[in-house]
């Protein structure tokens, strides 16, 4: 909306601009669970993630946690290009609201998994969009908290990468108290998860064992 | 621009080059940032849609940016000023005191137009507008006493005025301002920062939905 409008009276979103994603969400959970969230694209399983994690606020209701959350939701974020890589770990984890983590010793850990140690204090804009991701991935990843939001994380990267990727992934999925995980994958909800929650046009549809709402949510995608 | 008010208008304001840069670097400061505010936000969809960062951290940022320009830019202006124009003296402990009210001004009106203009997408363009005219209702490039008899008071007391003269007073007239000159210039500063604040308590929960 502009001034403009607002002055000749054409003021406030009508009612039927706003785009409900989620509606009448019910969740609670506890440490030792290990949550997977499925539904369709635009079903509003991002905006859940994002709602847990304190991103976005209910526009009614309320969200409540206890713990520090760790939102792996967009990787990457904050990187500039015209600076070095070091800088951009820290710029990442200011983004990411984090920088009180930082230290040397972190930074090292970072650039070794990634490989990269050689590339520390080059401009960031010499890297390959591959090691961009790396290095996006592990600093997202470096982080102990008590709830763990992963949408649809998995890291890209050459075979061996991956490999190691998927190892950090799992290790910290294995120390995290509270996983909420989303998916398409469904080997990886039936290998991390004995929750799941099916979601479709921003409702749960179904909260239940992993089978179970695997097979709702294969039924709800055939019809 | 000295050139033309100092030379071609013979405006009878000793040291008018230490008089403008006194006035002209804090406006800078202050205006570049209202302005850069209003896109603060507007400009960050992406980091404001998937980070817990408080939204304000971004506006203030901006704000430091051009705060920590303006004090390496008024640091050397000082020391031309010294060096060439005027003698070294205790009044430039005051410089500190003086500049303070500005910042908050610039605090307070960073937030309060970064907020508003996520709802009012034109502001931006109307702020601009604005403070290019509010420019020379200040008596920065010309002194007050130069206008005619009935604008006088207006520019001499008018909100901009208020916060821009200690400065120019201790800079230039290398004195401490009269202590209801430096009041008002606080009070204008605090309430813009109220204001400032005020927004970001109002519109913020929501902010990420208009964006």
């Amino acid at each position: 909306m502009s001034l403009k409008h607002r002055l000749v009276g054409r003021h406030g979103r009508k009612a039927e601009e706003w785009l409900t994603v989620l509606h009448d969400i019910t969740l609670s959970a506890g440490p030792g669970e290990r949550i997977g969230i499925v539904g369709r694209n635009g079903a509003g399983k991002t905006t859940l993630l994002k709602m847990i994690a304190g991103i976005l606020p209910p526009l009614s209701g309320s969200c409540r946690s206890a713990g520090k959350i760790a939102p792996v939701i967009a990787q990457g974020l904050g990187f500039d290009n015209q600076l070095s890589v070091r800088l951009n770990i820290r710029l990442a984890l200011l983004h990411a609201n984090r920088l009180e983590e930082w230290n040397p010793d972190f930074e090292s850990r970072i650039l070794e998994f990634c490989e990269m140690e050689e590339y520390t204090d080059r401009q960031f804009s010499v890297l390959s969009s591959g090691m961009r991701s790396r290095l996006a991935f592990a600093i997202s990843m470096f982080q102990k908290s008590d709830i763990l939001v992963l949408d649809e994380v998995f890291a890209a990267g050459d075979a061996a990468f991956v490999r190691k990727a998927q190892a950090l992934t799992m290790e910290r999925i294995k120390d995290v108290p509270l996983l909420f995980f989303v998916s398409h994958t469904e080997d990886q909800v039936v290998a991390l998860c004995q929750r799941c929650i099916l979601i479709d046009h921003g409702r749960v549809v179904m909260d239940g064992p992993t089978d179970r709402v695997l097979a709702a949510y294969k039924n709800l995608t055939t019809v | 621009m000295s050139f033309a008010f100092g030379l071609v208008l013979a405006m009878p304001i000793h040291n008018y080059i230490v008089y403008l840069a006194s006035g002209l670097l804090p406006w800078a400061f202050m205006a570049t940032s209202v302005v850069g505010s209003t896109s603060s936000l507007t400009t960050r969809v992406h980091e404001l849609n998937a980070s817990t960062v408080a939204t304000y951290v971004y506006v203030i940022s901006d704000v430091t940016i051009e705060f920590l320009s303006f004090l390496i830019a008024y640091a050397v202006f000082l020391v031309i000023a010294v060096t060439v124009f005027q003698p070294v003296g205790w009044y430039l402990l005051y410089v500190p005191l003086a500049m303070l009210p500005i910042v908050l001004f610039t605090i307070g009106a960073s937030l309060f137009f970064s907020y508003y203009s996520v709802h009012y997408r034109d502001l931006q363009h109307l702020l601009s507008v604005t403070l290019s005219v509010a420019f020379w209702a200040v008596p920065i490039v010309y002194h007050w006493s130069a206008a005619p008899l009935f604008l006088q008071d207006l520019l001499r007391y008018n909100p901009l005025a208020l916060l821009i003269g200690p400065l120019q007073i201790v800079v230039h007239g290398r004195s401490l301002p009269s202590l209801d000159f430096l009041v008002a210039s606080y009070a204008i500063g605090i309430v813009m920062l109220i204001m400032g604040l005020d927004a970001y308590k109002r519109l913020n929960r929501q902010i990420v939905y208009f964006l």
